[in-house]
C-alpha cells in the first residue's frame, strides 16, 4: 500500500498538468469562436491540396 | 444572363440568396446580383459551399446600408491613436471592429479572408457571436479601404460602442469553471474510500488534508466571487442570494478544518464544498453567456463611426474627422450630415434641431446665430465658424441600462432566507449546547449552515432567467438586463413615442387631388420630383416616391434630373426649376385659389393628414395628402397592452394635430403632441408615482425619457444613443414584441416562484434534519446535488416556449 504515496502525488501533479493546459488553452482564446473555426476547417484543404501540385500558385498571400 | 440551370421557370432561386427569382433572371435584384459579381471577381466563391454548413446561425442585424466616404476616418493617424493598441513592437496596431449583417460562418469566413487580402494585414480574428472582428496590422494598411471592401459585401463596419475585449470576461469565468470541475473530480476521488464504507486506515490522515487542500484552493479561486459578491453586498447592508451562500461555503470549510484537527477524518463536508462551488459556476457561466448573446448585438446595434466633415484649410475644402476641428475654423456641413462643435451659422438656412431640441421640423437660421453642435443640415449644405473644441467622440454609454438594475426576488428572498437560517441555526446551537455540550451545539449550528447552503435558490432563478432570455433572443427580443423579466411585473403604464415607434417614421401619399380636369402634365410631375428629390425631409420623399409610381402608372421610367435651381422656402417647403418649368411643393397654408383643392385640403387635414400643395408657376395644380402608417401590429399591441390592465400613453415632440389623429387610430386616449425631450422625461417620471413606467422610443428626442423610465425599450433601427439607453430592443419582432415579452415575463415569474417553493421544502426538511442531529456528512453529500438537479431540471420543464399564441 506504500505506493499509494508516490501515485497520490502523481495522480495529483498529472490533475495540474490538466488543469494548466486548459488554462493556457482558455487564455490564448482556443475556446473563441468556435462555431467559425470548425467550419472552416473543413473548407482549408482547397486552400493547400493534399498533393502540393502548384495549383493554387496565385492565390493566397505571400508573406 | 443564361446562368439559369436546369430549375424550371417556376421555381427560379436567386444565385447569390436563393430567395424567389424572377422567371428566367439568374438573380432576385440587382443587389445579389452585384454581391454575386464582387465574390467571383474576389475568388472568394468557397463562400457559397460554407454557408451551406450552418445557416441561419444567427438571426443578424438589419445591415444598415452606410456612406463609404465615412471609412475614411479609420486612415486618420487620430483613430490610430484613440482607437488602436500598439501591438508588437514596430508600428504594429491592434484594433476591434464592430460587424454588422453576419448572419452564418460563410459570413464569417468571407470577412476574415477578404481583410487579409490586403497588404500590412498581420492577423484576423472574427467572432460570429460578438459580431466583432479584431486585426492586428502594420502601418501600411489601408483600413478604410479594407472596410469599404467588407461593406460592398453588405456588411457594415464600425468602431465598437464598447472598448473592452467582451471575450475577456468569458475567458476568466471559463477558466474557473474549469479548475472548479477539476477540483471536484480530484476530491472526490479522496472521499470516495467513505462512501464505500472502507477503512483508510493510515491513509485517512493523508486523504483528509490532501482534499482540505484541494477544497481551499476551491474556495479561494473559482469560488472567490461568492466571497466577494457576499462582502460587497454587506457592505452596502444589502443582502444577495451570495450572502447565504458564502455563509454556507465558509461554514462548510470551518467546520471540516474543526474536524480535521480533532482527526474526524470521516465527518468532512468538503466534497459538498467543491461541488458547490463547480455547479454554481457552471450554472453562472450559461447564464452570462446567453446574457452575453444578447448583448454582443445590442452592442453592435450601438457601434459608429465619427463624422467626417469638410474643414477649409488653406483655401480648400479638406474632409476630415470630426474631432479634429479647431476652434477658429471654418467646417461645411453636407445635407444629412451633423455639425461636430458649437459655432457660428455663415449664411441664412434650415437647420434640423432635432437632437438638440426634440423639434422634428427644421428651423430657419439666420447668418450669425449661434449652432448647437448636433445640428444637422437638411436640404442645404451650411458653413460655421467653430467656436468650442469638438466633443471628444464617445460611443453611448451601453452601462446606462443597467444603472436601474433592482435586486431580483431570488436576492430579496436571500435575505430572508439568511436571517431564518441565522435563527434556525443559533437555535439549534442553543437546544445542543443546553442538551449535548458545546461540541455539539457548535456541530448542530455547522451543519444547519451548510445544509441551508441556498443552491437551489442559487441555481433555478439563473437557469429560469437564462431560458427566457434566449428564448426571448430567438423572438427578436434583445433583453440586456436579466433584472427585466421580475420588474415587467410590476408594470403599471407604457408610454410610447410616435414618430418611428408606433408609426413607421415614413409617409405616404395617402390620397391626391388635382386642379381642372383631373391628372398632371407628365413634364410637370417630372419636374417637381426632380425638385423634391433633392431634399431628405420624410415628406419630400414621400411626395418623391409617390410622383414616381404616378410616372410609372403612365408608362415611364422614372429618371431624375438634377435640377437647375433649388430653393428652399422657410419652413414650408422647396421651390425650384427643373426640365424648363418652374414648380414648388409647399405645406398647404391659406387658400389655393382652386375650389376643388381647398376643399380637398380642408378634408385632408381634418383626418390627420400632412398635406402639400404642389404649385407650378405660381398656380396650385394639385394636392397630396400624406399619412405616417402605423407599424403593422401597432394597433394590436396597444389594445392587448390595453386587455393587460396596462395605461397606454402616446408623447411625440410633433404637431398636436398629428399625434391627435394617430392616437384616435391606435384608441389612445392619453397622448400629447409638442413635447420637448425633458418634458416628455418629466412626463413619465410623473407617471412613475402610480406605479413602473416603461417608456418605448427610439429617437434622439426619448433618450431622457428612456433614461428615466423603470424599464427602456426600443426598436433596433433606433439612434444609438437609444439603444445605450435601452435595456430591451425590439427587433424582427417588432412592437409585438413587448406584449409577447409581457407573457414570457409572466412565465419565467411563475417558473421561478415554483422552483423557489421546491428550493424552499428542501431547505425546510434539510434543516429540520439538521437540528434534530442526526444528519451525517453522507446523507448531506447526497441531499444537496439532488435538491440543485431536481430544481434546475423543474426550471427547464417549466421555462419551455409557451404554446404557439396568436
Amino acid at each position: 500500500m506504500g505506493i499509494v504515496y508516490v501515485l497520490l502525488p502523481a495522480s495529483l501533479l498529472l490533475a495540474t498538468l490538466g488543469v494548466a493546459a486548459f488554462v493556457w488553452a482558455a487564455r490564448s482564446r482556443q475556446f473563441d469562436g468556435v462555431e467559425v473555426s470548425g467550419a472552416k476547417l473543413l473548407f482549408e484543404r482547397d486552400e493547400a491540396p493534399a498533393a502540393g501540385e502548384g495549383r493554387d500558385a496565385n492565390r493566397g498571400k505571400q508573406s | 444572363m443564361g446562368l439559369v440551370g436546369a430549375d424550371s421557370a417556376a421555381d427560379a432561386r436567386c444565385l447569390h440568396c436563393k430567395g424567389p427569382a424572377p422567371a428566367g433572371e439568374a438573380f432576385c435584384c440587382t443587389g445579389c446580383e452585384a454581391v454575386y459579381q464582387a465574390l467571383q471577381g474576389a475568388g472568394l466563391q468557397d463562400w457559397y459551399r460554407l454557408r451551406e454548413v450552418d445557416r441561419d446561425a444567427i438571426v443578424g442585424v438589419a445591415a444598415r446600408p452606410r456612406d463609404d466616404r465615412a471609412y475614411g476616418y479609420l486612415d486618420t493617424d487620430a483613430y490610430r491613436q484613440q482607437h488602436c493598441r500598439a501591438a508588437g513592437g514596430q508600428g504594429g496596431y491592434e484594433a476591434a471592429w464592430a460587424v454588422d449583417g453576419m448572419t452564418c460562418v460563410a459570413c464569417a469566413w468571407l470577412i476574415e479572408e477578404v481583410a487579409r487580402k490586403h497588404d500590412g494585414v498581420e492577423e484576423v480574428r472574427v467572432d460570429l457571436l460578438e459580431q466583432r472582428m479584431e486585426l492586428r496590422f502594420g502601418d501600411g494598411a489601408p483600413l478604410g479601404e479594407i472596410a469599404k471592401e467588407i461593406g460592398r459585401f453588405g456588411y457594415a463596419v464600425a468602431l465598437p460602442g464598447d472598448a473592452t475585449d467582451p471575450g475577456a470576461a468569458r475567458r476568466a469565468d471559463l477558466v474557473d469553471v474549469g479548475v472548479a470541475g477539476a477540483l471536484m473530480g480530484n476530491t472526490m476521488l479522496l472521499v470516495l474510500p467513505y462512501y464505500a464504507g472502507l477503512d483508510t486506515g493510515r491513509f485517512a490522515i493523508l486523504f483528509g488534508w490532501l482534499s482540505m487542500l484541494l477544497a481551499t484552493v476551491s474556495l479561494a479561486v473559482p469560488g472567490r466571487i461568492f466571497l466577494r459578491n457576499a462582502w460587497a453586498a454587506t457592505r452596502m447592508r444589502m443582502i444577495s442570494l451570495d450572502v447565504p451562500i458564502a455563509i454556507g461555503l465558509c461554514a462548510a470549510w470551518l467546520y471540516s478544518l474543526v474536524q480535521l484537527l480533532r482527526g474526524a477524518y470521516d465527518q468532512l463536508y468538503l466534497d459538498s464544498l467543491v461541488m458547490l462551488v463547480f455547479s454554481l459556476r457552471v450554472g453562472r457561466f450559461f447564464q452570462a453567456r446567453t446574457v452575453e448573446r444578447a448583448t454582443a448585438r445590442t452592442r453592435l446595434l450601438a457601434a459608429s463611426m465619427p463624422d467626417l466633415v469638410h474643414a477649409l484649410r488653406d483655401g480648400r475644402w479638406v474632409e476630415v474627422a470630426a474631432e479634429q476641428i479647431a476652434v477658429g475654423e471654418t467646417v461645411r456641413v453636407d445635407p444629412g450630415q451633423r455639425l461636430p462643435a458649437d459655432g457660428r451659422l455663415l449664411r441664412d438656412t434650415e437647420v434640423d434641431l432635432q437632437v438638440v431640441s426634440g423639434e422634428e421640423a427644421p428651423r430657419r437660421m439666420r447668418a450669425g446665430d449661434a449652432l448647437p453642435a448636433g445640428a444637422r443640415a437638411v436640404d442645404l449644405a451650411f458653413e460655421v465658424e467653430v467656436e468650442q473644441p469638438p466633443p471628444l467622440f464617445a460611443s453611448p454609454s451601453l452601462a446606462a441600462g443597467t444603472a436601474r438594475r433592482t435586486p431580483m426576488l431570488a436576492d430579496r428572498i436571500g435575505g430572508i432566507f439568511t436571517a431564518v437560517i441565522i435563527v434556525a441555526a443559533a437555535g439549534g446551537f442553543a437546544f445542543w449546547a443546553a442538551h449535548g455540550g458545546l461540541g455539539a451545539g457548535l456541530q448542530v449550528a455547522m451543519v444547519v449552515l451548510i445544509v441551508a447552503c441556498p443552491c437551489a435558490l442559487g441555481l433555478a432563478t439563473p437557469t429560469a432567467v437564462a431560458l427566457a432570455i434566449a428564448d426571448a433572443a430567438r423572438h427578436g427580443v434583445l433583453i440586456r438586463e436579466p433584472s427585466v423579466i421580475e420588474r415587467l411585473g410590476a408594470l403599471r403604464s407604457v408610454v410610447f413615442d410616435k414618430t418611428g415607434t408606433v408609426t413607421e417614421g415614413r409617409p405616404e401619399v395617402e390620397r391626391s387631388a388635382w386642379a381642372g380636369q383631373g391628372g398632371a402634365d407628365l413634364v410637370v410631375i417630372a419636374a417637381l420630383a426632380d425638385v423634391e428629390a433633392t431634399s431628405r425631409h420624410p415628406i419630400a420623399r414621400g411626395v418623391v416616391r409617390f410622383l414616381e409610381s404616378y410616372e410609372r402608372e403612365a408608362g415611364l421610367h422614372p429618371r431624375r434630373q438634377v435640377p437647375e435651381s433649388v430653393e428652399v422656402e422657410a419652413g414650408s417647403g422647396i421651390r425650384g426649376a427643373s426640365r424648363g418649368l418652374h414648380v414648388a411643393a409647399r405645406a398647404a397654408e391659406g387658400r389655393t385659389g382652386d375650389a376643388i383643392l381647398d376643399a380637398f385640403v380642408v378634408a385632408a387635414r381634418r383626418d390627420g393628414l400632412s398635406v402639400v400643395v404642389l404649385v407650378r408657376d405660381d398656380a396650385a395644380i394639385g394636392a397630396l395628402g400624406l399619412r405616417d402608417a402605423l407599424r403593422a401590429d401597432a394597433t394590436e399591441v396597444v389594445s392587448a397592452l390595453r386587455g393587460e390592465g396596462l395605461h397606454v400613453e402616446l408623447l411625440s415632440g410633433d404637431h398636436p394635430i398629428a399625434v391627435a389623429a394617430v392616437a384616435a387610430r391606435l384608441q389612445i386616449t392619453a397622448a400629447t403632441g409638442d413635447v420637448r425631450p425633458a418634458d416628455k422625461a418629466a412626463r413619465v417620471e410623473a407617471l412613475q408615482a402610480q406605479g413602473p413606467v416603461a417608456m418605448v422610443g427610439d429617437g434622439q428626442n426619448d433618450v431622457l425619457a428612456l433614461e428615466g423610465a423603470s424599464l427602456a425599450v426600443t426598436l433596433a433601427g433606433a439612434t444609438p444613443s437609444a439603444i445605450g439607453a435601452s435595456e430591451v430592443v425590439l427587433q424582427s419582432g417588432g412592437l409585438g414584441g413587448i406584449h409577447w415579452l409581457l407573457e414570457k415575463a409572466r412565465q419565467t415569474r411563475s417558473t421561478i416562484r415554483v422552483t423557489l417553493a421546491f428550493a424552499a421544502i428542501y431547505n425546510l426538511f434539510g434543516v429540520s434534519w439538521a437540528l434534530s442531529g442526526t444528519l451525517t456528512p453522507l446523507i448531506a453529500a447526497v441531499l444537496m446535488p439532488l435538491s440543485s438537479a431536481s430544481v434546475v431540471a423543474i426550471a427547464v420543464a417549466l421555462s419551455r416556449p409557451p404554446a404557439a399564441n396568436a
